[in-house]
């Protein structure tokens, strides 16, 4: 029953459903679902205590089950009852939309992953906000806890069509510049641009007290360089053309990309920063792992 | 060596290389195109990328058009063969067959002897040849270059051939053959040379050229034996041609072996009345080295005549014609000689005539000469037809009617000896043109040494010093000084030139000799008929103390001057020329060893009769006149050393002498190999196929490397499988469809503090 349940976190079972509300919940409740036979049992959405209902408190706490054996309000007490407000920021470029021969394109693969992490976060009371640029920042919802606001990110990120250019540097500078409170920022992008303006930007959101996770999400073929033969490649953000051996070109393309992950790791690591690297191939329990850790050690 | 093509004409399938490259200019294969973000990665490495990408084109062009190139070759049936290529393979070759017939090849080994060997291959080649070709079969013993009226005559021909000496050498038939062929409207030419490749055939040859174009194809056939087993008499040498009665003669044979024997005997024979051979003496000779071996008789009792013999070695041997060597020999009364002296003649004359007859031998009836001494001023109107040669003892000036008598006299085989002294005087007057006709020289003067000159003879190679070999430098000349001699100048013009034959020490020349007609002058120029006493002698030579040189001297000028007459020696196939005495006789029967008689006319100007027919081996008689008070002759004929000389040529002299890019060919088989080769040619198809699909295969490796498969279906598939071979997909296969309901949240952990 639970490889049953793991088939969920693959790529191409999310693919098939169509809502994305779903899709999250299948995420979520994969993971959860994995986690029993994981050493990581225990970090999750844990029930805490009960205690009595005192005025002021959600009703919607009400443990309406204790309420029906002993006649009594109960509140349901939950362990990570102090909650981290949580940042979705989201690259949509015109590279993003990107796959070679993948179910999701990285886009989809960041929207799926960061409606699961939506998801699991509104389940655990945390607020969840989001934010989506390209060369610039052009779409945000205010971090909240609500369940409604579920909906709410779900809903745009429905509506994100890849397109243009990206500029993450200047916009992950507006990023840092709206955010007021101490926040766990996840970044999703596939970081084709120059580097060194991106890495200042992440500096600057981490030297403001925020979390960040950068989740580097490049499609399979672009880290495996599957092509054969004579190719001709073109940029879809540039338009930029060439054409090359593919197969001698291999080795060199799969050494630089590993040389662009590992550059990217050693600075977000003597940044504090938490890097992640995925591929479209793989499944989307890696990612949601991730930010447990990190939520976790924040605590 | 050259390379032809079956059907030339699918060589110009060839100019298909052209299609790849219209291909590759026109038709390049687009790449697949395909979109990519992360460029940026590949953007360093695509210079040298694309660098590669047409090198890696350029040698695909060539693997295809190297393709292309090598399979219109092959369609073209490349043919490897030799000269004369242009010629069709089938068709009628003219072909030289030139077998050597000289008598080593005689030389039998399994038996069969050389020739017969090759008369064999060349049976093998005959059959070889082509419908319509045209053969000519050369030897060495006529080397008459005809080509046969047809192939079975030809082979007639050969059946024919037998070992015979050799008129011509086996380079020189090889060169008429080559004429033949050259004339030959035939297009391919095939020269076959069978040859035991010995010193006898190919020493002093010069290189066979090099084949051009147009030139015979040339197989050289090795009859050689492996181990030939032979004893040989090499040579004989005489005390003389022509020896007195009652003395007797040295024969010195030359005996020589081949192979692991080493003891024979060695006989002498003489020819009876009865024409049967009597065995005189036998030695027995034991080789202990590789050398020849010096075995010497003295055959005494000779009766006067004409006497033939021979030197046998005993006993079978593998090549059975240098078995024997026959000698011809003159036994007779003492030739008659006058000898002309300034009075007084006896005494002037006493030193030589002593010389020349020594009064002992000629009481014994042994002396080689019988001189008869008259005064130099009677020499013109004596008779001189019973001598056979003239001394002339310090001459006056002589009559040119003297003169001319003499050379009339000489020409018709006779001798003259001169001693030249003061008599001659004034060298102006003694100088005529009947005297220059006669002597071959004019004199000039008088050179006077008065002390330090004398005889000095520089070689040893003219008969009249021949005998001073057996003592070589011990000869005491310095003993005799030479105080005044004539210098004499040799007539201009190769014909009539006197050569000279000794020197004395101031390099003039003391004895010259000509050959004047059928007869021989010797001209000696210081004179032999002063005495002792006389204070203005010229030299000591015959008046010195033991004068043997002079006594030598003496003998031998007159020997060679008078002894030259006849050819009682000679060699396979050369002219024998012998001189009869009597004019009435107008033809002679040669007897020659094969048994066959021929009558041989007597050229009645000169009186000889020439035999030309000596090409066996053996001893012939000439018989004229009739039994009774007839003439009765005869002559030896020898094979010369080369035509019994087998000894293999080391086989880089061989190379050398058979001349750049030879084939050598040994058995029949090789024959037959050489010759397809030489005229069908060696197929070169399968090896030009075995490239061609080395380079298709080549062109596939290269294209399927460089080539990424086709957009579509392949692509896909290729997707697919390596989507499989992942491990992280492993499952991937049917994905499940998802529940309809959600999997179950997580139950919430028990509730410990429910209130009760």
């Amino acid at each position: 029953m639970a490889r049953a349940v793991e088939e969920y976190l693959k790529p191409e079972v999310v693919r098939q459903i169509a809502r994305l509300d779903l899709r999250a919940q299948f995420i979520v409740k994969g993971f959860l679902q994995g986690l029993h036979a994981s050493p990581y049992q225990g970090f999750s959405v844990e029930f805490s205590e009960h205690r009595k209902y005192a005025p002021g408190d959600d009703p919607k706490d009400i443990d309406w089950l204790v309420y029906a054996k002993t006649d009594k309000h109960y509140v349901k007490k939950f362990e990570a009852e102090t909650n981290i407000t949580g940042y979705l920021v989201i690259d949509t470029s015109a590279s993003m939309a990107y796959t070679y021969r993948q179910q999701l394109t990285k886009l989809d693969y960041a929207i799926s992953l960061s409606a699961a992490l939506c998801w699991l976060m509104i389940h655990q009371q945390d607020p969840c906000g989001l934010m989506v640029f390209d060369e610039k920042l052009h779409a945000s919802l205010p971090a909240r806890s609500r369940r409604s606001q579920i909906a709410q990110v779900l809903s745009v990120l429905s509506k994100i069509s890849p397109s243009g250019k990206t500029d993450i540097a200047r916009s992950l500078v507006q990023v840092a510049a709206m955010l007021r409170h101490r926040s766990l920022v996840m970044v999703f992008s596939d970081l084709l641009a120059d580097p060194a303006p991106i890495k200042d930007a992440l500096l600057r959101l981490r030297h403001r007290g925020h979390d960040v996770i950068l989740f580097h999400i490049l499609d399979e073929a672009e880290v495996r360089f599957p092509f054969e033969g004579m190719v001709e490649l073109t940029e879809p953000e540039g338009r930029d053309r060439l054409v090359i051996d593919a197969d001698a070109a291999r080795t060199g393309y799969v050494a630089a990309v590993e040389a662009f992950r590992e550059e990217y790791r050693s600075s977000c690591f003597r940044a504090g920063i938490d890097y992640v690297p995925l591929d479209t191939s793989m499944q989307f329990d890696r990612a949601l792992m991730e930010y447990l850790v990190s939520r976790r050690n924040r605590f | 060596m050259g390379l032809s093509f079956i059907t030339p004409m699918l060589l110009g399938g060839a100019a298909l290389v052209a299609v790849p490259i219209v291909l590759h200019l026109i038709m390049r294969r687009k790449p697949v195109p395909h979109e990519f973000p992360a460029l940026r990665f590949l953007r360093d490495r695509a210079v040298a990328n694309r660098r590669r990408l047409r090198v890696s084109h350029l040698f695909l062009l060539l693997l295809r058009m190297a393709a292309l190139a090598l399979l219109a070759l092959a369609l073209a049936r490349p043919v490897l063969r030799g000269a004369g290529w242009l010629a069709g393979g089938e068709g009628p070759v003219a072909a030289a067959l030139v077998i050597d017939t000289a008598p080593r090849m005689a030389l039998r080994e399994a038996n069969e002897t050389r020739l017969e060997r090759a008369a064999k291959l060349a049976r093998v080649l005959l059959d070889k040849l082509p419908q319509g070709s045209k053969v000519a079969v050369l030897d060495t013993a006529a080397a008459t270059a005809a080509f046969a009226p047809s192939a079975a005559a030809a082979a007639a021909r050969i059946e024919r051939l037998a070992a015979a000496a050799p008129g011509t050498s086996l380079p020189t038939a090889i060169a008429e053959a080559r004429r033949l062929l050259a004339g030959s409207e035939l297009a391919r030419k095939e020269l076959y040379v069978f040859t035991d490749c010995s010193h006898g055939a190919w020493d002093n040859a010069a290189p066979q050229p090099e084949a051009s174009a147009g030139d015979p194809a040339v197989l050289f056939v090795d009859v050689s034996a492996e181990q030939p087993r032979n004893f040989s008499i090499d040579a004989l040498d005489l005390s003389g041609e022509r020896i007195s009665a009652g003395t007797s003669l040295a024969i010195t044979a030359s005996a020589a072996r081949v192979g692991p024997d080493a003891a024979r005997a060695v006989a002498v024979e003489v020819l009876g009345r009865d024409g049967k051979y009597v065995r005189r003496a036998i030695k027995p000779v034991e080789w202990k080295a590789a050398g020849p071996v010096q075995v010497d008789f003295e055959v005494a009792g000779l009766e006067p005549g004409t006497r033939q013999g021979r030197v046998v070695i005993e006993g079978s041997d593998d090549l059975e014609a240098d078995n024997a060597r026959y000698f011809t020999v003159e036994v007779g009364a003492a030739a008659k000689v006058i000898v002309a002296a300034p009075r007084p003649a006896d005494r002037s004359a006493a030193l030589l005539v002593q010389a020349i007859a020594p009064a002992s031998l000629v009481k014994a009836g042994k002396a080689r000469f019988e001189p008869e001494v008259i005064d130099v001023e009677s020499l013109g109107t004596s008779s001189w037809d019973a001598a056979q040669g003239i001394v002339i003892l310090d001459p006056p000036p002589l009559s040119p009617q003297t003169w001319e008598a003499l050379e009339r006299w000489v020409s018709g085989g006779r001798g003259l000896v001169v001693w030249l002294g003061p008599r001659a005087g004034n060298a102006d007057r003694f100088n005529t043109d009947a005297s220059r006709r006669v002597l071959g020289g004019d004199l000039v003067r008088v050179w006077r040494s008065p002390e330090g000159n004398y005889l000095a003879p520089t070689a040893l190679d003219h008969p009249i010093m021949a005998a001073y070999r057996r003592v070589g430098d011990a000869v005491p000349w310095q003993d005799f000084p030479v105080s005044r001699h004539w210098e004499f100048k040799p007539a201009e013009g190769p014909g009539d030139a006197a050569a000279t034959v000794a020197t004395y020490r101031n390099g003039l020349p003391a004895v010259l000799d000509r050959r004047l007609g059928g007869g021989n002058v010797v001209v000696v120029t210081t004179p032999v008929s002063q005495s002792a006493s006389d204070p203005d002698a010229w030299n000591t030579l015959a008046t010195g103390f033991e004068p043997w040189p002079f006594v030598i001297l003496a003998n031998e000028t007159l020997l060679h001057a008078v002894d030259t007459s006849d050819d009682r020696n000679v060699l396979a196939g050369a002219p024998a020329v012998l001189h009869i005495d009597r004019r009435d006789v107008p033809a002679a029967i040669v007897s020659a060893p094969s048994g066959d008689d021929f009558p041989a006319a007597v050229d009645q100007k000169r009186g000889t009769i020439t035999v030309t027919a000596t090409q066996v081996p053996g001893n012939y008689t000439l018989r004229a006149g009739g039994d009774i008070g007839g003439i009765a002759r005869g002559f030896s004929v020898n094979l010369p050393p080369s035509a019994t000389d087998f000894s293999r040529l080391p086989a880089d002299a061989l190379a050398a002498v058979l001349g750049p890019g030879h084939r050598l060919a040994k058995s029949a088989e090789e024959i037959v190999r050489d010759v397809n080769r030489e005229r069908v040619g060696s197929e070169l198809y399968p090896w030009v196929i075995v490239l061609v699909a080395l380079a298709m295969a080549a062109d596939w490796i290269v294209a399927n490397r460089f080539y990424a498969p086709r957009e579509g279906v392949d692509a896909e598939r290729v997707a697919a499988a390596e989507f499989a071979a992942d491990d992280s997909h492993a499952a991937a296969a049917p994905p499940p469809v998802p529940p309809a309901a959600p999997p179950p949240v997580p139950p919430p952990a028990p509730q410990p503090e429910v209130p009760a």
